[in-house]
């Protein structure tokens, strides 16, 4: 559809993650929001599939949230990142990173 | 760990449901706002910014339920939901779950309380360490042992890490304060409580030098003894008691909890051996045998391992011993063999409980049957609004569940508050029933069934209603013009099944109360109206006895009170016909029926063994010469003892007409002599010196119990020679048993005044003793029988009611076209008497096949007991009678016009 990609299953929990340790307590809104910049408008995220995935991630312990107000002083719940989860997140980027190398090497085209 | 943080935190979520939607709403509202408004500032119109929120969010409502159902376990919240519809429709039709709740709540707590009997008894362990490997070793050719046997036995046994043995519960004198205390206490083996693996609440157990003769005067108390009457100090330790006129050293304390060896031992004194005499070791018989399995033996190993040794081991005593003698010593675990005579009554009666929870279910499932016919629409209505069957099943069974538990929670209280009366009704000397309490296993078990019950009560109207033809049940409206017979048919079964069940019960019990009808009819020999008998104990020191256990005595006061007790009981018995109400009096060492008896191994004239064999048995009585006479014991050949024989001056005995029978079955039996084994110098030869001769011939009498066979009697006179430190005084006259007490307690003082009179009873509670164990079953098991009885009258009770609504149409129209009334209470009573028919039917032919489960508890009554088989069956159709009579008055009351009015 339209040029643009959907969230790969598993991916979101480690975008959501970076996204918190880059920009600290945020919204669900506001969240979604920076996903979408920060991939250049590259994906389309279903905001009802963010919301049960922050849940399981705070449930996890790798998250927690408190009720605020945001900006324009609209009631928000925002949710920051625990000690578990930067622990959480540095192992998942490693381990995604690594994935993503070996594909590489697999869908490099053969040089020799 | 991170999923159980999880699961954990949607669990609580679940419970606090009403919050979690709050906070999930107000999130996902605020959400979409925000997005609104940002689509606003895009310069979006305000529907198309409300658009395209709610695209991207992917539904409203949709992002709502993924939201819930990761807050949430949606599972959990089915059964939430499921749970409080139940108790809604519990609610809605209090009559119905009332009559439910009570039926179950019967059956349930019956069942509650002869698990806990069943588990009180049968299957908690005892308080010993690795108790399932102590085992006793027990025999039919063999009660006891000698102590040098068992001490030899556990050092050559590899099967067993120790051997001990401990004695019969003897009743001592314990005097310390001014009143003489008649205390049970026994001897054990001193490594006896080591090989049980206890440890004492306070000081120590037995030592090795508690084993040497002469320094054996130790004793250990159990742990309610010692509270009563140390008042739990730890001062008790080194403190001496007298018991029988030993001093006895207080050396430690049972652990509080432990009975050992029997329930009402009070105190332990060691079997020490007499090193200066080398037959010191094997008399007197007795101890019973008991070990500890070494590690990785098997019971069966150790059983071979015994009686290969036995075998070498028995060459060991100084006199030889017969062939068959301890030859068939079986290893049986301790629990066991102290249970083991209440297990099959126990199970019978938890057999009987069994079918009355079934009769129960059956009875809860047909008005679940009933109800959802009411409901059809209901749930055609919910089948059409697309409820799955699957779900509906869920539904109706969480219903069952919900109602079966709540009868599990009324009928364990019930089963609480009734257990004291149960355990009240169980014979005396029923194992471990000071132990009788409900643990938290019984209540597992109660829950536990209780959800059982719910979903097999539940399962068949839940199958049913969940399989209804919806199109059909919708279309119909209400119910035709005559009530299908098919739709009965369920419900048919069920009343019929419970018929059949309780049939089962009451046959049971019709039965087991016919034979405890043809044992109270049985002669036992003798008279046993207004007699009363006590027990009069000297210090068993008092008398000198060549068969009394020597730990019980002390050489050096033996000779000196030998004469005492012989001058007290002659002078009592002199005296005690003086008692004002006593016509006749006697005494004796052993009352009939009370299985008090003591063991007579003799040998007789003209019936010579070599040693290989087993000298032949009777049961003994020594008694004064007017116990004949105050039993009506008849004489049917020779005379009876006299005042010449108690002098011992003569050698007379008096035997029963069975022994004589078998001993001389042509031949005049009077003349003839008999000679106890313990009076052959060297065994199996005559001494004629030592023979008694028999003078008389009397009536056979039961010895333990009126169902047995009879046995050999031995009646011997008590002379100076032979006297007993513990003898029963008979008492016959007019006098009640309080003033016969009363006065036999004067004449007792007025010889010597620390003489205790115990155990004041009548004869006929002695006779009715020896029925306790029937006569308990039958009693419990009548309980059940009234109760199964009920239950079923109510299920053919309610079928019939409810097929009488169903047809009142059709009722109003035969009316109408010419039926008379009693054609109608006829065809509706018929109906009930053909469901209590076939039920019996069934019922009987259950009975029979399980016949062989009963037999053994009969008494002279076949499984075949025209009593029961007629009696129970008129009694069924007695009851369906009477469950018709409402139905059928309803019936037969009914208005054509209104009737059929009404549709």
């Amino acid at each position: 559809m339209s040029g643009k990609t959907d969230v790969w299953q598993g991916t979101l929990a480690l975008m959501v993650l970076k996204t918190l340790e880059t920009m600290g307590p945020q919204h669900g809104y506001g969240l979604a929001r920076r996903i979408e910049q920060t991939s250049g408008d590259k994906i389309q995220l279903n905001y009802g599939t963010l919301y049960p995935a922050l849940l399981k991630l705070e449930q996890e312990g790798y998250i927690r949230s408190e009720w605020g107000a945001s900006d324009n002083n609209r009631k928000a719940k925002f949710y920051e990142l625990t000690k578990a989860g930067q622990r959480q997140l540095r192992k998942a980027a490693a381990e995604w990173e690594q994935t993503t190398a070996i594909l590489a090497r697999f869908l490099a085209p053969a040089e020799d | 760990m991170r999923q159980l943080r999880a699961l954990f935190l949607r669990l609580f979520g679940t419970l606090r449901m009403q919050h979690t939607r709050a906070e999930i709403d107000t999130e996902l509202s605020e959400h979409i706002a925000m997005h609104i408004a940002d689509n606003l500032r895009a310069g979006m119109s305000s529907e198309e910014a409300r658009r395209q929120a709610l695209i991207q969010l992917g539904g409203e409502e949709q992002a709502r339920q993924a939201y819930r159902d990761r807050a949430t376990l949606p599972i959990v919240e089915g059964i939430l939901q499921d749970i409080r519809f139940a108790l809604r429709q519990m609610r809605k039709a209090p009559g119905f779950t009332f009559t439910a709740v009570l039926t179950l709540a019967l059956g349930i707590g019956a069942n509650a309380v002869i698990y806990t009997l069943v588990d009180s008894i049968l299957l908690r362990p005892l308080p010993y360490a690795q108790q399932d490997r102590i085992m006793r070793v027990v025999g039919t050719t063999f009660v006891v042992l000698p102590k040098g046997l068992i001490r030899a036995l556990g050092e050559q046994s590899r099967a067993f890490s120790s051997i001990a043995g401990f004695g019969d519960g003897i009743e001592s004198n314990i005097t310390g304060s001014d009143i003489p205390e008649r205390v049970f206490g026994a001897s054990v083996t001193v490594n006896a409580l080591d090989t049980l693996g206890i440890h004492p609440a306070l000081g120590q157990f037995f030592s090795k030098d508690d084993e040497v003769f002469g320094q054996d005067h130790d004793v250990i108390l159990s742990y309610g003894y010692w509270q009563r009457h140390f008042a739990s100090s730890p001062s008790a330790i080194g403190r001496t008691l007298r018991i029988d006129g030993i001093s006895r050293r207080i050396v430690g304390v049972l652990p509080a909890g432990v009975r050992f060896p029997y329930a009402d031992t009070e105190f332990l004194i060691p079997a020490s051996f007499n090193r200066a005499d080398v037959y010191d070791p094997w008399r007197p018989f007795t101890l019973h045998l008991f070990g500890r399995l070494a590690n990785g033996v098997a019971p069966a190993q150790a059983q071979a391992e015994l009686r290969r040794l036995r075998g070498i081991l028995v060459h060991q005593l100084p006199w030889p011993m017969p062939d068959v003698w301890a030859s068939d010593m079986t290893v049986v675990p301790l629990l066991e063999s102290e249970t083991g005579a209440m297990r099959p009554r126990l199970l019978l009666l938890f057999g009987a409980v069994g079918l009355i929870l079934l009769i129960a279910c059956a009875n809860v499932a047909n008005m679940m049957l009933a109800r959802a016919t009411a409901r059809e629409r209901e749930i055609a209505i919910r089948g059409a609004l697309g409820a799955s069957s699957r779900r509906l099943i869920q539904q109706f069974l969480s219903e069952s569940i919900v109602l079966g538990l709540a009868a599990g929670g009324v009928g364990l209280f019930a089963a609480f508050l009734s257990l004291r009366l149960f355990v009240r009704l169980l014979p005396a000397g029923t194992p471990r029933v000071e132990t009788i309490s409900l643990h938290p296993s019984d209540i597992l078990f109660t829950l536990t069934a209780s959800i059982l019950t719910g979903l097999l009560f539940g399962l068949i109207p839940a199958i049913r209603t969940a399989s209804i033809n919806l199109l059909l049940t919708l279309r119909s409206g209400g119910h035709g013009l005559v009530g299908k017979r098919s739709r009965f048919g369920a419900s048919t079964m069920l009343v019929i099944a419970q018929i059949a069940l309780s049939v089962m019960v009451v046959s049971a019990a019709g039965l087991i109360l016919h034979s405890l009808y043809k044992l109270s009819q049985v002669d036992p020999g003798f008279h046993t109206d207004r007699i009363v008998s006590a027990e009069v104990s000297l210090d068993s020191s008092a008398c000198a006895t060549p068969d009394m256990p020597q730990h019980w005595t002390e050489d050096s006061t033996m000779l000196a009170t030998g004469g005492r007790c012989s001058a007290f009981f002659t002078a009592l018995a002199s005296r005690m016909s003086g008692i004002p109400g006593v016509e006749k009096a006697a005494l004796t060492d052993a009352l009939p029926l009370n299985g008090s008896y003591s063991n007579y191994a003799f040998d007789a004239e003209n019936h010579p063994r070599n040693t290989q064999t087993s000298a032949m048995f009777a049961t003994s009585r020594n008694v004064t010469p007017e116990y004949f006479d105050l039993l009506d014991l008849k004489l049917v050949r020779g005379r009876l003892l006299d005042a010449q024989d108690s002098s011992g001056t003569t050698r007379a005995a008096v035997i029963n007409e069975h022994m004589a029978q078998s001993l001389w079955p042509n031949e005049n039996p009077i003349g003839k002599h008999l000679l106890n084994v313990k009076d052959e110098d060297i065994p199996a030869t005559w001494n004629s010196v030592k023979a008694v001769e028999v003078v008389g011939v009397v009536r056979n009498t039961r010895d333990e119990s009126l169902g047995d066979d009879y046995f050999n009697q031995v009646y011997l006179p008590i002379t100076p020679n032979n006297a007993q430190p513990v003898l029963f005084a008979l008492m016959r006259g007019p006098a009640t048993p309080a003033e016969a007490a009363a006065g036999l307690r004067r004449t007792v003082a007025s010889i010597d005044s620390l003489v205790p009179v115990t155990r004041v009873q009548t004869l006929n509670e002695v006779v009715a003793n020896s029925v306790a164990a029937p006569h308990a079953l039958a009693v419990l098991l009548l309980g059940f029988g009234a109760l199964a009885l009920i239950i079923g009258a109510v299920g053919v009770y309610s079928l019939i009611a409810y097929i009488v609504s169903w047809r009142v149409t059709e009722i109003g129209l035969r009316l109408a076209l010419g039926a008379q009334r009693w054609q109608i209470v006829l065809s509706v009573v018929r109906q009930s008497l053909l469901l209590a028919g076939s039920g019996c039917a069934f019922g009987i032919a259950a009975t029979l096949a399980l016949s062989h489960v009963l037999r053994s508890f009969l008494f002279e009554v076949g499984v075949f007991d025209p009593f029961t088989l007629i009696g129970v069956p008129l009694l069924m159709l007695a009851v369906a009678l009477a469950a018709a009579f409402i139905p059928a008055r309803r019936a037969a009351a009914i208005d054509p016009i209104v009737a059929l009015r009404a549709d």
